[in-house]
């Protein structure tokens, strides 16, 4: 049943990488297991809660879904590396200024998927907040900071 | 200034360590030599900007398991904290409190978490109320009812108090000069008539060498400088650049992952299984019976998941529960049409009913829900066979750490439980069964090897520990002028504790503190009130979740007031001030948030407003929903608009964590108002992940307001303040636009409503 590993090439936080991994595992347990970037989180692995949020040529993709098969000769890029963009750095500044976490678990995939839509979407809407991040469950709630988060980084603030 | 005497326990002891700084510890000295430093230990963090990295050395080693702050030679403080960080921000604010006494530079304090040790950090709140009988006499290391903060703001005080006055008598002798001519600031003793300043890294090992003073003065509430700000949480880096090691994330060399095969139905005994199949899973190693199913072990979490799906098992149902939820309406009912244990009788009691112009009844019911922390249960676990180490994130690490010894054979001094800060707990990972920590010590048996036990998702929805199924018998009586007369309160629930054996084997029905509480304490004043309680026993393992009954019994006081109201034709905030005129608390809240809401100003079209008020953890809360209802021929639509909430819990510690504890408190109360719900058929539970246990998302959550009052008062608890009165100001609002009460949560349940 289980399918031969093979090497897989792809690019993680700009580091090329060639993980010897079944085809179909998860990119979510490669990037955890194989390369220890613990940081995207497993929440549901059904793509339910948004946890293991990470992009994959830019585009927010819940991993723990995607064989990582699909991802070969593709660039990952995980919470880890979010220091490394301009945007990102403001992102972690507005998470610690306006006490953004509670438990903080689900932050990993709320900070990549307002990440992306920020680069979408410069000066998003409440409806494209709402369509952008209802896929992103946060049990603490911390939807109106996340919110507020977004409309303050939109308008250049914590740069 | 007030003088503050130190209760035997607080009694504290001075230590010099290693590079000239300063170690204080609680005099007790259990004569362990579980301190070691495991080096890679993700429990602790803070500090604005930067991340003191204090040298473990031998001498400070001895003393860490008592250690509560040390301050380093180069003036950095650490506090660490015996209560559990689940999100509410315990890492913060009890930091923030020992800070304000000691007067240190809040940027240069950091925290870490407390091993596992009642006698030393259990929370004091717990000590006052008794502990744990024989058990545990010392108070409790349990993070539950809203307790941390208050539990733990005196003793914090006295600690950060009686330091400074350390460093203080140590800056004196240096400087020689006497101690009233100093003053301290920013972890700094001061002498301003010389303009000379000793850090306290530069007198940590003096200080060291002083007795602590019994009685350390206390700072007068009016020149704190640190509580009562909002300040950013010390873990919020951790917390936002993937960099915290939760326990899901924890490794240890040579760790292999468990999943449990579970029985589909809870208590049935497994008879045999067959893992041939899962051999052919690349990663399998192998499998083990333990007391809660098989335990499957492989490599890494994907590949234990993959051979748990292709395992097979015969389990003995017919022995298992048998439940369905539907079936649970009439028999709870049923229950509630007897009487119950009374446990509060005001004046006539249920007598006070007769000669009512008018009495109303209804029958609420409240459905079994789940916690769902984001971070799904897990243990890592390395047992050496003559010890062991552990790696969780937990609510009660004391117990935890004697329930695995006692699985494990061994004494509690050589199980070393590390807390870990947890994605979320709600009562989850506060067991009174212990039941993944037993399970966790079982597998460590029967596989002997490091590794973690995992729990997926559709564990944790389907792995039981519900908050109980609950029934009220509501009833209240009107007089001709339309006051209330006569109020009845019936609770049957599954209980928490022991008292349904006592029921089941006696007949005789005994008191559940925890499945009437809300309901016992309806503030309203009314001149009869009755309230009893039926304690229901089934094999469905239950457990407290996030404000336990006060959730259920606080939505049908609320609801049925209004529904009364109604009914007498009179005001609903109107009759809440002129029933609670001796509680000036609930006034102060309910004219706060009434004014926030602009109740008194004629809502806009279609646009309603529902409002519920609670006290309870020393603290007391209003809020106000506001709806829009849209009435069509088949369905009520309904529009969450916005919710106001005013607080009182006394000193806000740092205020814009209360606000964020009152935001996830609304937040979690609107999961379970709209549609949190567990349901068995046959025992068997049909939710398993968030498509069908759903939860709160960004698109429904409406706009939040909350204000704190002012308070100089002992603070009280938050982190489950928010949550009662949600759901029955939500009804409330609805009710307001139909008329129609909602006696069944979730709100999803009647067909009328829709939920844009």
């Amino acid at each position: 049943m289980a399918e031969q590993k093979k090497t897989i090439a792809l690019t993680v936080n700009g580091r090329a990488e060639q993980p010897v991994v079944e085809p179909d595992k998860p990119l979510l347990w490669v990037l955890r297991d194989e390369l220890d970037l613990t940081g995207s989180k497993y929440g549901c692995g059904r793509a339910l809660c948004g946890a293991c949020t990470v992009h994959v040529d830019g585009q927010p993709t819940r991993a723990c879904v995607t064989p990582v098969e699909a991802v070969a000769g593709k660039s990952v890029t995980t919470i880890e590396a979010l220091d490394e963009t301009a945007l990102g750095v403001r992102v972690q500044r507005a998470w610690k200024s306006l006490n953004v976490p509670q438990c903080g678990y689900c932050q990993s995939g709320q900070i990549m998927a307002v990440v992306a839509l920020l680069k979408a979407i410069p000066r998003p809407s409440d409806q494209d907040i709402d369509e952008a991040l209802s896929g992103n469950i946060c049990r603490c709630g911390m939807y109106p900071r996340i919110r507020k988060a977004v409309h303050e980084l939109a308008a250049g603030g914590f740069a | 200034m007030k003088q503050s005497r130190l209760p035997r326990r607080d009694f504290l002891r001075a230590t010099a360590i290693a590079g000239g700084g300063l170690l204080v510890a609680c005099k007790w000295d259990s004569g362990s030599s579980r301190s070691r430093d495991s080096g890679n230990n993700p429990g602790r963090g803070g500090g604005s900007e930067r991340e003191p990295e204090p040298q473990p050395d031998p001498n400070a080693e001895r003393w860490t398991p008592n250690a509560f702050i040390r301050i380093s030679a180069d003036n950095f403080v650490t506090i660490i904290v015996g209560a559990a960080e689940i999100g509410q921000g315990t890492m913060t604010a009890v930091p923030m409190i020992v800070a304000e006494e000691l007067d240190a530079d809040w940027t240069r304090v950091s925290w870490e978490q407390s091993p596992a040790s009642a006698i030393t950090y259990g929370n004091p709140f717990w000590q006052a109320e008794g502990g744990l009988g024989d058990l545990d006499q010392a108070g409790l290391q349990i993070t539950a009812a809203s307790t941390t903060v208050r539990g733990y703001y005196d003793s914090q005080r006295r600690a950060g108090a009686a330091v400074r006055a350390m460093l203080m008598e140590a800056a004196a002798d240096q400087l020689n000069v006497p101690v009233s001519s100093l003053r301290t600031e920013d972890s700094f003793v001061i002498h301003d008539a010389s303009g000379r300043r000793l850090s306290y890294g530069e007198l940590a090992a003096a200080a060291a060498d002083k007795t602590p003073p019994s009685s350390p003065v206390l700072k007068d509430p009016a020149s704190f400088k640190i509580i009562g700000q909002s300040k950013e949480r010390l873990d919020a880096k951790q917390k936002s650049d993937g960099s915290l090691d939760y326990g899901f994330d924890f490794k240890i060399p040579g760790m292999v992952t468990v999943m449990v095969m579970r029985s589909p139905v809870f208590g049935a005994p497994l008879l045999d299984w067959d893992d041939s199949a899962a051999y052919s899973v690349s990663g399998f190693i192998g499998s083990h019976r333990v007391p809660s199913g098989i335990a499957v072990v492989a490599e890494n979490f994907w590949a234990a998941e993959q051979a748990r799906k292709v395992i097979t098992a015969n389990w003995l149902t017919s022995a298992g529960e048998t439940l369905s939820t539907d079936d649970l309406v009439a028999e709870f009912d049923n229950r509630n049409s007897l009487p119950g244990l009374p446990v509060r009788n005001d004046q006539l009691g249920e007598l006070g009913h007769l000669g009512a112009a008018q009495t109303l009844e209804a029958d609420f019911h409240f459905p079994y829900l789940t916690h769902a922390p984001m971070e799904p249960l897990n243990v890592t676990i390395d047992y050496r066979g003559d010890s062991c180490e552990i790696w969780c994130g937990s609510q009660w690490p004391d117990m935890d750490q004697l329930v695995a010894a006692t699985i494990l054979g061994l004494t509690p001094d050589r199980v070393q439980f590390n807390n870990l800060l947890s994605g979320g707990g709600f009562g989850r990972r506060a067991c009174l069964n212990f039941d993944y920590i037993q399970e966790a010590a079982h597998v460590a048996k029967a596989v002997n090897r490091p590794l973690k036990v995992v729990w997926t998702r559709e564990d944790d929805i389907r792995g039981g520990y519900y908050r109980p199924y609950t029934a009220c018998k509501l009833k209240a009586s009107l007089d001709a002028q339309g006051n209330v007369q006569a109020w009845s309160h019936r609770v049957a629930s599954q209980t928490l504790l022991i008292s349904p054996l006592v029921e089941a084997v006696t007949g005789l029905v005994t008191e559940e503190v925890q499945t009437s509480q809300g309901a016992t304490e309806m503030p309203y004043d009314i001149p009869n009130v009755y309230v009893d309680t039926h304690a229901v026993l089934n094999r469905v393992p239950v457990l407290w979740v996030r404000s336990v009954a006060n959730a259920t019994n606080v939505y049908a006081v609320e609801t049925f007031f209004d529904h009364a109201m109604r009914a007498a034709g009179k005001d609903p905030l109107a009759q809440r001030r002129s029933m609670l005129q001796s509680k000036p608390r609930h006034l102060a809240v309910l004219n706060a948030v009434a004014d926030m809401a602009g109740w008194e100003s004629a809502p806009a079209a279609n646009v309603h407003r529902g409002i519920a008020v609670f006290a309870s953890y020393a603290s007391v809360i209003a809020q106000v929903v506001e709806v829009e209802v849209v009435t069509e021929a088949q369905r009520d639509r309904v529009t969450l608009k916005r919710i106001f909430s005013a607080v009182d819990c006394g000193t806000a510690v740092n205020p814009d964590l209360v606000e964020a504890q009152i935001e996830s408190g609304i937040v979690f109360a609107l999961s379970t108002a709209l549609f949190g719900e567990i349901t068995l058929d046959n025992g068997e539970v049909k939710q398993s992940n968030f498509h069908d246990y759903q939860v709160l998302r960004m698109y429904q959550t409406p706009q939040i307001e909350t204000r704190i009052l002012p308070s100089t008062e002992h603070p009280g608890g938050v982190g489950e303040l928010g949550v009662p009165c949600v759901a029955p100001a939500l009804a409330n609002a609805i009710s307001s636009a139909t008329g129609e009460l909602y006696p069944v949560l979730p709100l999803s349940r009647h067909a009328r409503l829709a939920f844009d």
